[in-house]
């Protein structure tokens, strides 16, 4: 899965520092527009969704999968985009298992692959200790050793 | 068992659930014939088909319709942790009534 954000440029190590969870989700949407997944649409109703429903999108602590409905009309194509945040963004005050590093934002116009899609996230992110070697991960230098050591 | 997972799009969080939840309660012994997942929207009308419903814990609550019908609603906090899902299985009624323990 990590060969498969760096084969399809869809991974981002930004050095922007969102200043809240909002930011961010913005910065997450930047890789997806770049490669024609999504459009503003899409990344405002993702925000919604958050305000609405509260911070389900993350998934486990330093992870986010920030989408929406896939029929929204801004759901251009079908990938996930990974974005590495160099700072912690809180999406609950005072609750640090809602703390997010890690921004992986859905698009899903295609079913079949975005459920293939998501069981290489899962198994990617259910590996031993791989969670918190991405969150350390600040180049792309950083990043191809976590692929060399999980061979992923 | 026929199990759905839901959360609120339908999309993201609750396929991740059903993959955890799927591959949970196979391990611990359930026979699974049906697996889908959906929107709560959804699933509140639907969930009568289904023996258990998964799904984030904050949604649990708009569920309450389900439960009062008796129906098995269980939330989960961490979508990807086998171990909640199989703790809170253990809880329910699930094991009694599927696998005469």
């Amino acid at each position: 899965m990590l060969r498969y954000f760096l084969e399809n440029g869809l991974i981002n190590i930004t050095d922007k520092h969102p200043q809240n969870w909002e930011e961010a989700i913005r910065i997450s949407g930047e890789i997806m527009k770049k490669n024609n997944l999504v459009t503003d649409e899409y990344i405002d109703q993702v925000i919604a969704d958050v305000k609405k429903y509260g911070p389900y999108i993350v998934i486990v602590p330093g992870v986010a999968m920030p989408h929406s409905s896939a029929e929204n009309s801004g759901v251009l194509g079908t990938g996930i985009g990974f974005t590495i945040m160099p700072n912690t963004v809180s999406f609950e005050e005072g609750n640090p298992e809602k703390d997010a590093r890690l921004f992986f934002m859905l698009a899903a116009k295609d079913h079949d692959t975005h459920v293939k899609n998501i069981s290489k996230l899962a198994d990617m992110l259910m590996e031993d200790g791989m969670v918190e070697d991405l969150k350390k991960v600040k180049n792309m230098d950083d990043y191809h050793e976590v692929m060399a050591k999980h061979n992923m | 068992m026929k199990v759905l997972t839901a959360c609120a799009n339908g999309s993201g969080t609750s396929l991740m659930l059903m993959r955890t939840a799927k591959k949970t309660l196979e391990k611990m012994g359930f026979n699974i014939t049906q697996c889908d997942h959906t929107s709560v929207s959804e699933a509140k009308g639907t969930a009568r088909n289904y023996d258990v419903v998964f799904t984030s814990l904050p949604f649990v609550k708009m569920f309450k319709d389900v439960t009062d019908r008796g129906g098995e609603v269980i939330g989960i906090k961490n979508v990807m942790s086998q171990q909640e899902v199989e703790e809170k299985v253990k809880a329910s009624d699930l094991e009694k009534k599927f696998l005469n323990k």
